[in-house]
């Protein structure tokens, strides 16, 4: 596999913070990992305070999802989420006062918790991984043999500078939340995964981490896709497990994800606001904190952006990021960037050339144009393994002959699915 | 008839191709191995229809090829005494006739289930799709690998005909084309023709 | 305002086809130019040839382009495409047209070229279903095309230019050969490597090769890894047949910048669409490719080039390759088996080569082609032919009873060497030697000529002298 470093012109990134933390309207779904199971415990015209449950899920994992501000209940309607679905939402009518239930002054030390009541504090704040996964953080804790903690923080994907701005600006809290999660749970070790051409990160860190001689920075190269899981874990560790890394005794989290953590053991505070990025050449390169359940069509009205005709709106990073067909789409608590453009990128498509490179390059070790070539032939589909393929975009950003290599993956696994039900 | 052109045994089922690929680069002993292969359908058919109903289930496999391979050998000899020359140049191909698909297929599938009548029309409209078929192929590869077409040479004598061979252009370098001698050029020829058949069969189906 | 639904990255990387394939022409116009110089206008500077001959190279190659562009021109018309000329353009038809054209030798009369383009491209590209679907090399079916239909016609063909390449010297001989007789003709090694010695155009200079195989692979054009590994198979394969006769390192270097191997490797074994997709693939394909060559120039007596057979075998083994490579990616162990029975069968071949070949030559007198004999009193005039560098040298000899009166050179095709040796006076030691031509001195620059000259003489004086 090749180490390909991405080359994309785009402005310079900008790291002051902004807050918008005043939308209208909050629209909370009620999703838990594409499991729309989930029981809503609030009425219409009901009056809910900020941070109160509003629904719950009890399937294979209990998980309970928040209101973001207070004010009344408006409906419950149906609403687009950024994979272009249609998901039931809390509509709740902002009243601006930010009552809480919860008590935000409240400050215990937080390596003072035991290891259930840690468990219990972050399942009831209802905290996702925010690196774009969103699977329940508790669950990664439930095991006694974890001797590693991996901090990701490297965001691989251009565009993107959601964490670097929350690194800058809460160092300090992030670094006692890693120490106080080692404490809790036995953890021996911790690395904090960076890209080596951040200096500025890397000078936040060193005020700070004198204090904490087992956490250690670790700096990967900037190649696409050095975030991934089993990349940094065999980057770091030079180990390779086969389907989750706690098989290894190795937990991996979101440095977002870690933020949200500190804030629920020290104020008690779910998981109800998080930092993205807005970019593209409409708008100015933007890190803002915002409420979730926020539409983008509110967070645009409070940037501003510029009047075109054909806009594009891309919820994610520009390699894995989708299109979504309208303004109104809510934004969920596993989004961290959107993009707003109106660049054409499209390209003339020819016949495939066989040069090889798509298969150079993919981090899966798949080739490819063996797989776009045999979608009709299921036994050989069988033996190129499309199912490892983690949609990475990098085959079909790298192909002469501009073909789309990556929709054709999904749709080999589509077809390896289909078989099967 | 259907068998001879939409179901013709070469181009649509593509069997007995050795005997094509192998003897058609003169035109002449192409359409004398169509005639041999068509006597011996012709005998075959009946043959085998007349006793399909004695021979058991269990060996009716080798009495078949018995039967084929004695016809074979009896006008191998007739064509070894009347017209030497032919025997001299095709005459291992005459022997290959006896595994040749299109006979002992034919026999299989149609005669021992069919009455004698039907057998021998069967054989006939098969043969001559054969005949027409490598007759065909004769012509182009002997026009264009050696710039000839011979009528008749190697069986003058017996016909007291004069020979026949025509030269069509004037020798250049360039042409006749050497490959269409050898058998890569009649994998060729044969390629063009079957893909010419499926591409009229399928404009017909569609009217 | 209205949101557009789009798939996939949203940024692309700068590469395209159309910049690749430019790339490639870049890399090919040196090679072009020397191949001119060498084959056109330095020759026209010998006075060897005439002003519209110098312009041959250019011709065939324009007529081998223009061929291919405008078969696919005429396809895309015959299935109603609205636009012809683009589809031709991106179907890129330039490229077998044009590696046909540098590979032919260059007194090809231009019909040939024409109807080998039309069946290469015919056969080798549009019936598996146009660019990118097929499976062999479209430039090197026309080129079998050549080779199976017309390879005497080029053989006996008169033409000046042709001069007989250094692999048709190597095959000259059924002993392994030795420096002085396979690479002192051209002066020395280096001459080789630079360039100056005959051949299509493509073959002539192998340092412009490796220059522009340096240049592809930085701008990341084509398969690296099919070149290194065909000529280090070749290498290593004719190191071990150097080593096991006592020759030097003048022997591999001899078999690598002979022949179209260079030009074959880099520019025809490279081509994107029909070889191996994966690295392991890639890998074997040039072992592969490197144990047919050798095999084909050493042990199979009548075949001068073995770079187009190789080629097109190893086009057929592609799935295969694909498959094993595929596996290997997914465990890098599976490597190791077909690795060591290919090194192994390396090994075992260039020793079975390098050891079964006899030392020396026998020592066999020339046979006298002597066409007519006219006996005149005491002068006795012999029209013959003796055997020359790149064909028959006809010579009229008149002996005055047992004495050479004069040698006559009537017809040859020694387009550099006769002048040479006429010049430099070799004939008439040749007439002064009186049939013992062990003291006449050979010329420099054109010693076979010389050879043969003198062994010719010698026999026909034994021959008159016995009659």
């Amino acid at each position: 596999m090749k180490k390909l470093q991405l080359v994309s012109k785009r402005a310079e990134h900008n790291y002051t913070l902004q807050k918008f933390l005043k939308p209208h309207f909050v629209y909370i779904p009620l999703i838990v990992q594409n499991n729309t199971n989930v029981v809503c415990e609030v009425k219409v015209d009901e009056y809910v305070y900020k941070g109160q449950v509003v629904g719950s899920f009890n399937e294979n994992f209990t998980l309970k999802i928040h209101s973001s501000v207070s004010g009344t209940v408006k409906e419950i309607k149906k609403m687009r989420l950024y994979n272009n679905e249609l998901v039931k939402c809390i509509v709740i009518e902002n009243d601006f006062k930010e009552n809480t239930k919860y008590n935000e002054k409240n400050i215990k030390k937080i390596s003072d918790y035991s290891k259930e009541e840690f468990i219990d504090n972050i399942q009831n704040a209802g905290i996702i991984g925010m690196g774009g996964a969103g699977f329940p953080t508790y669950f990664k804790y439930k095991s006694d043999n974890i001797n590693t903690l991996i901090v990701n923080a490297v965001e691989c994907e251009p565009f993107i500078s959601s964490d670097h701005t929350l690194i800058l600006n809460n160092c300090e809290e992030i670094l006692e939340a890693v120490d106080s999660i080692m404490e809790i749970n036995n953890i021996s070790k911790c690395y904090i995964a960076i890209k080596d051409i951040y200096s500025d990160l890397k000078f936040e860190f060193d005020k700070y981490i004198g204090t904490y001689p087992n956490i250690e920075l670790f700096f990967t190269k900037n190649y696409y896709p050095a975030g991934w899981e089993k990349n940094l874990i065999k980057d770091i560790m030079h180990i390779e497990y086969n389907n989750l890394p706690i098989e290894k005794g190795i937990v991996v989290n979101n440095v977002s994800t870690i933020y949200a953590i500190y804030e629920s053991l020290k104020y008690n505070k779910p998981s109800i606001e998080r930092i993205i990025t807005v970019s593209g050449n409409l708008v100015k390169d933007t890190n803002i904190l915002i409420k979730i359940g926020t539409t983008i069509k509110e967070l645009i009205d409070f940037i501003g952006m510029k009047e075109t005709k054909k806009l594009k709106v891309i919820v994610g990073g520009p390699m894995m990021g989708k299109t979504v067909s309208s303004l109104d789409i809510v934004i969920t608590k596993n989004v961290n960037s959107i993009i707003l453009s109106d660049e054409e990128v499209y390209n003339k498509e020819v016949n495939c050339l066989k040069c090889g490179k798509c298969s150079d390059v993919c981090p899966s070790k798949l080739c490819p144009v063996l797989i776009m070539e045999n979608l009709e032939n299921k036994d050989e589909l069988l033996k190129l393994q499309p199912n490892k393929c983690i949609e990475c975009g990098l085959c079909s950003y790298i192909c002469p002959s501009k073909i789309l290599l990556r929709d054709k993956v999904i749709e080999a696994k589509q077809v390896l699915r289909g078989d099967k039900k | 008839m259907k068998n001879i052109f939409k179901n013709n045994i070469v181009l649509s089922l593509c069997l007995g191709l050795c005997p094509i690929l192998a003897v058609s680069n003169n035109f002449e002993a192409a359409y004398l191995m169509g005639i041999c292969v068509l006597v011996v359908l012709l005998l075959s058919n009946t043959i085998i229809s007349l006793i399909r109903k004695l021979i058991p289930e269990n060996i009716i496999i080798p009495s078949y090829i018995l039967i084929i391979a004695t016809l074979v050998t009896v006008i191998e000899i007739l064509v070894n005494k009347f017209i030497p020359d032919l025997y001299n140049s095709i005459g291992l191909y005459l022997s290959l006739i006896t595994v040749n698909c299109v006979i002992f297929g034919r026999a299989i599938s149609y005669a021992s289930k069919n009455t004698v009548f039907k057998s021998i029309i069967d054989a006939l409209t098969i043969g001559i799709g054969y005949l027409l078929v490598i007759s065909f192929i004769g012509l182009i590869r002997e026009f264009l690998g050696n710039n000839t077409i011979t009528l008749i040479d190697k069986t003058s004598e017996i016909l007291n005909l004069p020979r026949m061979i025509y030269r069509i252009v004037p020798n250049s370098t360039y042409f006749p084309i050497n490959l269409f001698q050898i058998s890569a050029g009649g994998f060729i020829i044969l390629g063009i023709i079957i893909a010419i058949f499926n591409k009229v069969k399928e404009k017909t189906k569609n009217e | 305002m209205k949101t557009i639904t789009e798939n996939g990255p949203f940024i692309k990387s700068k590469n395209s086809t159309t910049k690749m394939m430019r790339n490639l022409l870049i890399a090919l116009v040196p090679i072009i130019l020397f191949s001119f110089y060498y084959n056109g206008i330095r020759l026209y500077n010998l006075k060897a040839i005439s002003l519209i001959e110098m312009f041959k190279p250019l011709l065939l190659i324009l007529v081998g382009t223009l061929t291919s562009f405008l078969i696919e021109v005429i396809y895309a018309l015959i299935i109603k495409n609205k636009k012809p000329f683009e589809y031709s353009f991106y179907s890129y038809s330039i490229f077998p047209g044009l590696f046909l054209s540098l590979i032919v030798p260059v007194n090809t009369p231009l019909i040939l070229l024409i109807m080998a383009v039309c069946f290469g491209v015919i056969f080798g590209k549009i019936v598996f279903g146009g660019f990118g679907k097929n499976i062999f090399n479209p430039a090197l079916v026309g080129y079998l095309f050549i080779f199976v239909c017309y390879s005497s016609t080029l053989t006996s063909s008169l033409d000046a230019i042709s001069t007989a390449t250094p692999l048709a010297n190597l095959k000259g001989f059924d002993y392994v050969g030795t420096y002085n007789d396979l690479v002192l003709p051209y002066n020395s090694i280096f001459d080789l490597i630079l360039g100056f010695k005959g051949g299509a155009l493509g073959e002539i200079s192998g340092l412009l090769c490796i220059i522009g195989f340096i240049y592809l692979t930085i701008t990341k054009v084509i398969k690296y890894k099919i070149p290194c590994t065909y000529i280090l198979t070749v290498f290593i394969m004719t190191t071990i047949i150097a080593l096991t006769n006592n020759m030097g390192l003048w022997y591999p270097l001899l078999h690598i910048f002979s022949g179209g191997l260079l030009f074959g490797a880099i520019f025809m074994a490279t081509d994107p669409v029909t070889t191996p997709i994966t690295s392991f693939g890639q890998i074997v394909s040039g072992i592969l490719m490197g144990i047919i060559t050798v095999i084909c120039r050493s042990l199979i007596p009548g075949l001068v080039e073995g770079v187009m057979l190789s080629i097109l075998s190893v086009n057929l083994l592609v799935a295969i390759l694909d498959n094993i490579g595929v596996k290997v990616k997914f465990n890098i162990k599976k490597c190791i088996i077909p690795l060591v029975i290919l090194i192994l069968l390396v090994i075992t071949l260039s020793l079975y080569i390098g050891l079964s070949k006899v030392k020396t030559s026998k020592k066999d007198t020339p046979s006298l082609e002597i066409i007519e004999t006219i006996k005149n009193n005491d002068k006795t005039t012999y029209t013959l032919y003796s055997k020359g560098y790149s064909g028959k040298i006809k010579l009229k000899v008149t002996f005055n009873k047992d004495n050479i009166n004069s040698i006559e050179i009537l017809e040859h095709q020694e387009s550099e060497f006769i002048p040479k040796v006429v010049s430099s006076g070799l004939i008439d030691s040749l007439v002064s030697s009186n049939g013992d031509t062990s003291k006449v001195d050979s010329v420099s620059g054109a010693t076979f000529t010389s050879k043969y000259l003198k062994e010719t003489i010698n026999a026909l004086s034994k021959h008159h002298r016995g009659a």
